[in-house]
């Protein structure tokens, strides 16, 4: 499970949104997934193909994630701030 | 070809190494560029470890992530915890969540109990505690009496000495013995014995009773033993002095004489084996010492009297004129105790209680 430290050191300074990626971080960390469909279940969202999207509303963070069963990488693609995240 | 991978030093390592790995994720399953991927990975993980290390995810900012995830609120929450307001100031910070709170949110969310803080130890109430105290009191003085008892009853002599020391021919035999004179040793000394196993709680309660207002008086306490254990004294223990360690022994026999032998059995040895003082063993030596006559021959009296005997055999026997007093007082009682039972009824309790206690052949005076 890579990428989320490199947005959480952006987001540091917004306090909302480092907080949600460290809770996120967390959770990705328990994740026992095997595939893609138990990924979906503990996460709570529909998949796309190999991409997960996380909308955080409250937040203000949408994130983007790929995951890699052969691999076993969980890799934050993209993140998208709404309100205080530029 | 892709350049060898090396640890990841600089910023500029690190994002090439991200848009690199993004590329390989399309690689096919198997390929040499699957596996770079899977070593990226490790590479990149272990850069952000220390390049921008993460604090801990609060309890609270796991629920919240939760409540995101999920699309959950406050309302969801105060049902989980079973108050608005509870659930109000822990989504404000203002109260922390307790193991209990956590307990039920990591079951009601089907969340990672991790995430919500350490397991911990669970709050006690202070009677649980007193409870537990006493629970774990009662069971060590249990395990320790049970060692104790075990000790004490070990190397017990075996009941089949029983009929070597009480043979038949020196006695008289049990249906030779009128009933009332039977039932006056029951209802003097185990009214349950054809009831209970060897053991008798009742009468153990009933003589504890009893001893601690004697005591009280500075009288020497009764023993509530049951006629098998009184059996188990007499003649297989009667080398070992009055103690604790020989009440144990006597209560383990007689469990043993219970299984080996009938009630009749042990009711015919316990007779013929009874002390009536003045160095008479066994009741037909006793109904010819104090009434000349065979045990079948005994009236409802002489029988009370010779019942009342085995407890104090000295202080009741009849050949002594200083005693008649006291043996008509233990007869009586004696014949109360039958009455109680129903053994015999109010009439001849009171008939019996007339008859004087006197010998019919005693030439002596010991």
């Amino acid at each position: 499970m890579i990428g989320i430290s490199r947005l959480y050191a952006q987001a540091e300074k917004q306090e909302k949104q480092a907080s949600a990626l460290r809770a996120l971080a967390a959770r990705l960390a328990h994740l026992k997934a095997k595939n893609i469909e138990e990924l979906e279940a503990a996460l709570g969202v529909k998949s796309a193909g190999d991409m997960l999207h996380l909308s955080l509303a409250h937040s203000g963070l949408s994130v983007s994630l790929r995951y890699d069963t052969e691999a076993d990488v969980l890799l934050i693609v993209d993140v998208s701030t709404t309100g205080a995240m530029k | 070809m892709s350049e060898p991978l090396k640890l990841l030093r600089t910023r500029a390592d690190y994002d090439a190494a991200i848009k690199e790995i993004v590329a390989l994720m399309d690689a096919a399953p198997g390929t040499p560029e699957k596996e770079r991927c899977a070593v990226l990975s490790v590479l990149i993980a272990q850069y952000e470890s220390h390049a921008a290390p993460m604090q801990t995810a609060s309890a609270l900012e796991s629920v919240l992530l939760e409540m995101e995830l999920r699309g959950r609120n406050q309302a969801d929450l105060a049902r989980v915890l079973g108050s608005r307001s509870r659930a109000s100031e822990v989504l404000a910070g203002r109260r922390a969540l307790t193991q209990a709170m956590a307990d039920r949110i990591a079951t009601a969310w089907e969340m990672p109990r991790d995430l919500l803080g350490p397991p911990g130890e669970k709050k006690v109430s202070r009677t649980v505690k007193s409870a537990s105290a006493a629970l774990s009191l009662v069971l060590f003085a249990a395990g320790s009496f049970g060692f104790y008892a075990a000790w004490v009853t070990r190397n017990l002599p075996s009941v089949e000495a029983l009929r070597s020391e009480t043979p038949i021919e020196t006695g008289v035999p049990l249906e030779s013995v009128p009933l009332h004179v039977r039932q006056a040793f029951l209802a003097a000394e185990d009214s349950d014995f054809y009831t209970h196993d060897g053991a008798n709680l009742r009468g153990l309660v009933r003589a504890a009773m009893t001893n601690m207002s004697k005591l009280a008086r500075g009288e020497k306490p009764e023993g509530g033993s049951t006629i098998t254990e009184q059996l188990a004294k007499n003649v297989l223990l009667k080398n070992e002095p009055r103690s604790l360690n020989r009440r144990l022994r006597q209560v383990a026999l007689g469990a043993r004489i219970e299984a080996r032998f009938s009630k009749d059995e042990i009711l015919e040895m316990y007779l013929n084996r009874l002390y009536f003082g003045n160095d008479v063993i066994g009741l037909a030596d006793a109904s010819r010492f104090y009434f000349d006559v065979a045990p079948g021959e005994l009236s409802v009296s002489e029988g009370a009297l010779l019942a009342a005997m085995p407890a104090a055999p000295n202080a009741v026997r009849i050949d002594r004129p200083a005693n008649l007093v006291r043996a008509k007082k233990r007869r009586d009682w004696v014949l109360a105790r039958m009455g109680d039972e129903a053994f015999i009824t109010p009439a001849i309790a009171s008939s019996a209680s007339a008859d004087i206690l006197a010998k019919r052949s005693i030439d002596t005076e010991k």
